[in-house]
């Protein structure tokens, strides 16, 4: 990659050679792309930080052409990683680096390419291909580190998303206004609507956050009231996203369902836990006692909006294709998908967990693979299943 | 300056506004709204596993929070009250579910009692599993000790207003408004029993 970002560079040097270069403008440019470049939204569980730099950097291409803006843009990177507080500074520095160089050179050679158009057109080009540049990178490199997937989900919703990309790029035009026209002292005033920009984005961060800590907190208190076979529903939760992904669902979506498969046996939390170590078969009465469970789980997440759409899979998680599961005895096209996901997911890991339940004998995952196919077109979908059994083949 | 310039920099300026507007207006009102739903999806699950305590939750949030208005507590710890007066037993689902359900609380033995008395200190050190909620910890904690000057205030109202929601859905009012004023200066602070008092509703009649 660091090859890739060297060769954009030299790309960039031979055909846009740096011209005159305003001085003072961009000095002020790089000041407050480095006070912004300090102030970054930390992702703590994605390990990402958002700076919101960039159009300063986008006002460098009127001063001094892309070659500026990127040496000011490593400049910057350099500054505000030593002064930032945290450890780990020469790996941040050597992560970022390649990532911030190539983004750059991306949007320049965008922006010269579009020689020629109106300057407000070649600034978006520039902003656009250095953003999506940026943006898969730092994924494919979370990706490559292990790291969660970075899904977004701070800017949830398409509305959200929309009006910080739009107030990100105004300012970035109104950088580029401000310099054309001259007026160089209307620059620093563009840090306002980054900081408010700044406060927003941190906000829905933090109500992610809250949601995302309450679903860890309801974990930690089911595997309080029952014990679980540790990791049982994390795997769970890992497959059950990677069966969705290859059934095609997006994947934001495929992410919602693998929070609902972990937290798919919640309603356990209301079940007398003996019942449910019992070695022994149950009783009539007893098994009608276990069967709640699902209704629970929908009844405890529906109490809050933000679990509202996995209330449903939470629900018919135990719902069979031939009308013979619970609680609403549901046949094939009324049980949703993700609802059959979850099942065979928690079917599978279930027979062949590293550390199988008590009340059952272990089993391979072969012989639990067939278990399922046997199982297919009476209690569980053909095509799930199918999918599932691509996804250990493919994935263990 | 051109007319152009103008116009990008007037639209950064409403930007800027229509940002404001959000950041003070909506989002606060959605965290909000989120904070207390998320915190229904602790009680709701408590009360599914102790079919008793049906709504308890809610009321003793409620108390809570009439009474420390009544001290003139800040807007900040009453938040943070309410919160751990919702939270302040989901260490219950640690206790085994037939002591709960299936056992008459009078007829426990004293180390069926020690078993219920240990989901305080497990509610706390769930919270403490949790970066957002670790500040409601001590709070919990607290709040079935003894009556000492550690004993942060919050821990005070919401050991108050359980006890009465409590005894008053088992043995009514009376008898709850009663063992406040008995236990006043013992088991808890004088001055959070009478601004309980006060706060009661009082078309009940007069506490004799």
């Amino acid at each position: 990659m660091t090859v890739a970002a060297l060769g954009g560079i030299a790309v960039l040097a031979w055909a846009a050679p740096v011209g005159e270069v305003a001085w003072l403008a961009a000095v002020v440019l790089l000041s407050c792309a480095l006070v912004s470049e300090l102030r970054p939204v930390h992702f703590a569980r994605e390990g990402v930080f958002l700076s919101l730099s960039l159009p300063f950097l986008t006002g460098l291409l009127f001063t001094g052409g892309p070659v500026v803006a990127l040496l000011v843009e490593v400049i910057v990177l350099f500054a505000a990683t030593l002064l930032r507080p945290g450890p780990r500074k020469a790996y941040w520095l050597g992560l970022n680096l390649p990532i911030v160089m190539l983004s750059s050179s991306v949007g320049g050679i965008l922006w010269w390419a579009t020689l020629g158009g109106h300057w407000a057109l070649r600034m978006v080009a520039f902003v656009a291909g250095y953003l999506v540049t940026n943006v898969s990178l730092v994924g494919w490199m979370n990706h490559l580190l292990g790291a969660q997937r970075f899904g977004s989900q701070a800017l949830d919703g398409v509305r959200s998303t929309v009006l910080c990309f739009g107030a990100y790029l105004l300012v970035a035009l109104g950088v580029g206004v401000s310099l054309r026209g001259d007026a160089l002292w209307i620059v620093p005033l563009m840090i306002i609507p980054l900081e408010l920009l700044r406060w927003i984005i941190s906000s829905y961060k933090r109500m992610e956050d809250h949601a995302y800590e309450t679903m860890v907190a309801l974990t930690i208190m089911l595997q309080r009231a029952h014990p679980y076979t540790h990791g049982h529903l994390e795997r769970v939760g890992r497959l059950a996203e990677d069966v969705g992904r290859r059934l095609g669902l997006s994947p934001t979506r495929a992410l919602l369902l693998r929070k609902a498969a972990v937290l798919h046996d919640i309603g356990k939390i209301a079940i007398d836990e003996e019942i449910l170590d019992k070695p022994a078969k149950l009783t009539e009465a007893e098994y009608e006692h276990v069967k709640q469970h699902s209704e629970f789980g929908a009844h405890i997440l529906s109490q809050s909006e933000r679990f509202r759409e996995i209330v449903p899979w939470i629900r018919h998680h135990h719902e069979r294709l031939d009308g013979k599961g619970y609680p609403l005895k549901l046949h094939d096209q009324d049980i949703p998908l993700e609802s059959k996901v979850i099942a065979v997911s928690d079917a599978f890991d279930a027979m062949a967990g590293s550390e199988p339940r008590s009340y059952r004998d272990p089993m391979t995952p072969d012989q639990a693979i067939s278990e399922l196919e046997r199982c297919s077109g009476t209690q569980f979908d053909r095509r799930v299943v199918n999918a599932f059994i691509e996804a250990i083949r493919g994935g263990v | 300056m051109s007319l152009g310039a103008v116009l990008v920099l007037g639209a950064v300026l409403a930007c800027s506004g229509l940002m404001l507007w959000i950041a003070l207006r909506i989002l606060p009102r959605r965290q909000a709204d989120q904070q207390l739903s998320l915190l229904k999806v602790f009680g709701s699950a408590v009360e599914l596993r102790c079919p008793g305590r049906e709504g308890l939750t809610d009321r003793v949030a409620a108390l809570c929070i009439a009474v420390g208005k009544d001290m003139g507590l800040p807007k900040r710890n009453l938040r943070q009250m309410e919160d751990a007066a919702r939270l302040r037993d989901i260490g219950l689902c640690a206790i085994p579910w037939k002591l709960i359900n299936e056992r008459d609380s009078n007829d426990w033995t004293p180390a069926e009692r020690a078993t219920f008395a240990k989901h305080t200190e497990v509610s706390a050190a769930m919270l403490e599993l949790v970066p957002t909620l670790r500040g409601l910890a001590p709070i919990i904690r607290h709040r079935h000790g003894a009556l000492n000057q550690e004993m942060p205030v919050e821990s005070r109202i919401i050991a108050v207003a359980e006890a009465y929601v409590e005894r008053a859905s088992q043995q009514g009012h009376l008898v709850a408004r009663t063992y406040l004023v008995e236990e006043k200066g013992s088991t808890f602070d004088p001055r959070v029993v009478e601004a309980c008092l006060r706060v009661l509703p009082s078309d009940r009649g007069p506490v004799r």
